[in-house]
């Protein structure tokens, strides 16, 4: 593959220049909405599991925006909801689950409808917005530990495919600096459940005038913007899993990677 | 004595003998009570004695003794001959070829008009051929000597015949063949055999057999392994094995051979390209052999990928991107190179390049360099304008045309939304596109009720099944709308209730030939709902993988897939064998062809052979034999109803084949064979006797013989005089 792909300097210039054309805004703007409507779009669907906690539903929205405003990927911009014991799980295979207070047990339906989500192909981002508080953290593994007892979470290695599925990232953030890795649980060849203690939405939110919701510890703006990269990057990755696994990518992303350090 | 064997002939057998013989021996004990007052002790034994006798000749009188033998007698047995036809027969043996020598035998046998054997014939087949005009008829083509089949044949037959002796007439020249195998138990006919050429083994080299897996991959090694063997003084030779291909010699090597001649030589190839590859392997022909033709054998490979290489280009990452390349991906018999557009010109990345993983779309080296490396192309809600395409939407199309495979899946960037209207592309889909327009809701997808059983829809074991099961099946959801259907494509799913223009109903999955590649169209982007849904009763992860599955291999040609097939019974043939063509043909719409008339040529042509012409039976099967084309080489047999080719197979002809291929006679066997049935051996034909004296006789029963002993006057009057005597006696002693 090496050769079929074989790098032309000039070319990838002349490509990647015209990709950075802008007037993005105005054209973002304008583009067109899924053209055979909802049902089949890409969707992040926010997941209720007991007491709703404030603002999960638009940090799906602003993880929407941000996939849409920098990939080529076309998520709808007010997506819904969904819950674990009812068929509007199946609304898309990309639910995002925050939360930040412990939650009692789920129902055998709700954990048989996470076991037949993740068999079916869905994928799930899990966000402790307390970023290592302990109740939330208890309940999340109890419950991924009652559905898929032989698939225990595991830290995700920092040479993962998330960590390039667009941007080419070192380590996560979110809010908070957090833990040096992801956790995940993988079903088949695919990591179909993520879980962040980083508090990925709360560096996503933003008020109803546009500013940023909370501020971003220890660093800053930066950090913020890497958190905002790691939030399109678990879309992406759902979206084409171990695609930049394949080998046509393998040179440029290790040139890259090199000329990074 | 000993073979007689006596029995009673009395009404009720041996019960009323023992009923008789107790009344009448009661009667004698009787008539002794009537003579206990005689004094006379001398009289008084002597009507005793006289008495008794009579009795006893009365009683064997009404048993009717019989005494019974079996008879035999010799009577000359039928004599069989059985004579080998193979093209063996045709080589050199003693001062000319071995048919020449046959031709003299019976000839000479001939001449003795006391026995007029029952001929039989046997090679490909055995069957029965006329004596009297056998000298002058006889003309050895036959591609195979198979000796237990014949004799077992002729065995059978001959138990009806009341063979009494059979001469099978042969080189011998079957490896295969051991006398054990034929489970002789006894009146078997003498089995005698005259080994023709058994006298002067060949001189011979020769390529005994070729192995190799008829299916071979580029670039992957495929071994080549052929058994060789070396006879007569031959077999102190040298004996080097070439390889050719395409006109070059490519590997030479020096066989090994064991004590008896055999060996084994292997070939390592790497095929360069897909399609047919001829391989011959050659042994340099030594002056002094006898069967030059046997040097020279061939192989076809059918040289596919190891994997098909599929090319999946996206416009951007969506469900029914990702879903489709994860069931290609897990496909191990997929080689898949995808490519997605992860960003294009207006998206704000907010990122120097250096920070990205993405790489430039690969146009040139896609579609230029490499396009012809694919088995199939796979446009997913791709539009081709941004990238500066237009100029290789040309060779997409060539490619298609020249044999390749493409696929367009809906979207809002597909079909006429991604402008392709008017360009190369529109050229070879099914489709004729009109104004860009796409139709939202969702729907359930119907079978076309004709083409319910074209493999990538055929989801159930029968039409109804499949559409029953595509009923359950979770909804679509939008479709791009199209102006109309080619002709000659096929609808094989469609919108329950929008129309296109004309008023046909909506195509959702159409397909079609463009030159000589597959096309389809799939006008939605949703085929993913069936594989991701909520209810359990409609969800069809297994329905979406086999329409998938049966989609990639329809359109690279899975031989399975295709509608009409054809086989040969062999892969190879020696010149002017017979070659039995069978296969089960189906249009387009997959249903069996009934009672059509078949035309069956070869490709390419041969001069002198006229095309065949067979009727296909209720279930589209047909079965015919063709004679193999005279000249060496790698042919076709192609299938064509109505003008139209719809199938076709492979095969080589060589000079040799297996016929000629392993000449070594096994006279051991036919001795063993003489030995077991008391027939003779002769090796050679200046040795063999008459007919007449290899003509046995049988032994057969001839009846049984009967005698009755006791039934002849003289007993007859013995008893009567007995008994006479003894009234009389009795009356002159004051007796009644």
């Amino acid at each position: 593959m090496r050769a079929v792909f074989g790098v032309r300097w000039s070319r990838l210039l002349l490509v990647l220049a015209c990709f950075s054309v802008s007037l993005v805004s105005l054209v973002f703007v304008a583009r067109r909405a899924a053209a055979f409507g909802d049902a089949t779009a890409v969707e992040i669907v926010s997941l209720d599991v007991g007491r709703s906690i404030e603002g999960s539903r638009s940090v799906a929205e602003r993880l929407a925006w941000e996939v849409r405003k920098r990939s080529s990927v076309e998520p709808i911009l007010e997506p819904g909801r969904a819950r674990l014991d009812h068929a509007s799980l199946f609304r898309s295979p990309f639910v995002y689950w925050r939360g930040s207070d412990e939650f009692p047990p789920l129902s055998e339906q709700a954990i048989e409808g996470l076991r037949k989500y993740i068999h079916r192909g869905g994928f799930i981002l899990i966000d402790d917005a307390t970023a290592g508080g302990e109740g939330f953290d208890r309940a999340v593994r109890r419950e991924l530990l009652r559905a898929f007892p032989a698939l225990p979470l595991k830290p995700i290695s920092a040479e993962h495919t998330i960590y390039r599925s667009f941007y080419l990232l070192r380590k996560p953030v979110g809010r908070v600096e957090g833990p040096a890795f992801l956790e995940g649980i993988t079903y088949g060849d695919r990591i179909a459940i993520v879980y962040s203690r980083h508090d990925l939405g709360g560096a996503l939110q933003r008020d109803k005038l546009g500013a940023w919701s909370q501020a971003v510890v220890p660093g800053g703006e930066p950090q913020r913007e890497r958190a905002i990269r790691l939030g399109v990057n678990l879309v992406l990755y759902a979206l084409c899993t171990d695609y930049k696994d394949d080998q046509v990518h393998a040179p440029f992303i290790m040139r890259r990677r090199g000329s990074g350090r | 004595m000993a073979d007689w064997q006596w029995q009673l002939g009395i009404l009720g057998g041996s019960t009323t003998a023992w009923v008789l013989g107790l009344a009448l021996l009661a009667l004698w004990l009787f008539e002794l009570r009537s003579i206990r007052g005689e004094s006379d002790r001398r009289r008084r034994s002597a009507l005793a004695a006289l008495g008794g006798i009579g009795i006893l000749a009365v009683y064997l009188l009404a048993l009717q003794v019989t005494l019974v033998r079996e008879t035999f007698e010799e009577v000359a047995g039928g004599t069989g001959i059985l004579l080998d036809n193979s093209r063996s027969m045709t080589l050199p043996g003693g001062s000319g070829a071995r048919s020449d020598a046959v031709r003299t035998l019976i000839g000479e046998w001939q001449e003795d008009d006391r026995v007029n054997p029952v001929v039989y014939l046997f090679g490909s087949s055995t069957r029965g051929t006329i004596w009297s005009d056998l000298a002058e008829s006889y003309d050895p083509s036959d591609d195979e000597t198979k000796i237990r089949r014949a004799l077992s044949y002729v065995l059978e037959k001959g138990a009806e015949q009341n063979l009494g002796s059979l001469v099978v007439i042969t080189d011998g020249a079957d490896a295969s063949f051991r006398a054990e195998t034929l489970g002789l138990g006894s009146g078997v006919p003498a089995i005698h055999a005259v080994v023709v050429g058994g006298d002067d083994p060949l001189d011979d080299q020769a390529i005994v057999s070729l192995h190799a897996d008829p299916t071979a991959y580029v670039g992957v090694p495929a071994v080549i392994r052929a058994d060789v063997r070396a006879v007569g003084d031959l077999q102190r030779s040298e004996l080097r094995v070439q390889l050719w291909h395409e006109n070059h010699l490519e590997q030479e090597t020096v066989a090994v051979l064991d004590k008896a001649g055999r060996g084994t030589v292997a070939f390592e190839v790497a095929p360069r390209r897909t399609g047919r590859a001829l391989y011959r392997l050659l042994i340099p022909a030594a002056s002094n052999d006898e069967v030059p033709q046997n040097n020279d054998r061939a192989v076809l490979l059918r040289v596919g990928r190891e994997r098909l290489r599929a090319l999946l280009v996206a416009g951007r990452p969506d469900w029914d991107v990702r879903f489709l390349r994860d069931f290609l991906k897990r496909d191990g018999s997929v080689d898949l190179v995808s490519f997605f557009i992860l960003r294009a010109a207006a998206d704000l990345t907010a990122a120097p390049t250096n920070e990205l993983a993405l790489i430039p779309f690969p146009t040139d080296e896609l579609f230029r360099e490499h396009l012809g490396s694919f088995d199939v192309v796979i446009f997913q809600n791709f539009d081709y304008a941004p990238y500066e395409m237009q100029t290789y939407l040309p060779r997409i199309r060539d490619y298609v045309q020249r044999g390749g495979s493409f696929v367009m899946i809906g979207g809002d960037r597909s079909f006429a939304e991604g402008r392709y209207g008017g360009t190369a592309i529109e050229e070879i889909l099914p489709v004729k596109l009109g104004a860009p327009g796409v139709l939202k809701g969702s729907y359930r997808a119907e079978v076309s009720k004709e083409l319910a059983r074209h493999p990538i829809v055929a989801l159930g074991p029968d039409p109804t099944l499949t559409r029953r099961t595509w009923r359950a099946l979770p909804p679509l959801h939008g479709a791009n709308m199209v102006r109309s259907v080619k002709p000659e494509a096929q609808v094989l799913l469609q919108h329950p209730r929008a129309r296109i223009h004309g008023g046909a109903r909506l195509p959702i999955l159409v397909v079609g030939e463009a030159g000589r590649g597959r096309v389809a169209a799939m006008t939605t982007d949703a085929s993913w709902r069936w594989r991701f849904a909520a209810d359990d009763t409609t969800v069809g992860s297994d329905e979406y993988e086999l329409f998938w599955d049966r989609m990639i291999r329809w359109l690279t040609r899975d031989p399975l897939l295709e509608p009409a097939r054809i086989s040969t019974d062999r892969d190879r043939y020696g010149v002017g064998a017979d070659v039995t063509v069978s296969g089960r043909l189906r249009d387009e719409g997959y249903r069996p062809m009934k009672k059509v008339s078949v035309e069956l040529h070869y490709q390419p042509a041969v001069d002198d052979a006229r095309d065949t012409v067979v009727r296909t039976d209720q279930d589209g099967r047909l079965q015919a034999t063709l004679r193999a084309p005279g000249e060496p080489g790698a042919y076709e047999v192609v299938a064509s109803v109505e003008g139209k080719e719809v199938a076709r197979e492979v095969f080589l002809v060589e000079e040799s084949g297996d016929e000629l291929a392993d000449l070594e006679a096994i006279p051991e066997q036919l001795q063993a064979l003489a030995e077991q049935t008391g027939g003779r051996v002769f090796l050679g034909t200046d040795d063999v006797p008459p007919l007449s004296e290899l003509a046995a006789t049988s032994r057969r029963a001839a009846g049984l013989v009967s005698k009755e002993p006791l039934s002849n006057p003289w007993f007859i009057f013995l008893t009567i005089l007995l008994l006479g005597a003894t009234w009389v006696l009795r009356r002159r002693w004051g007796r009644r």
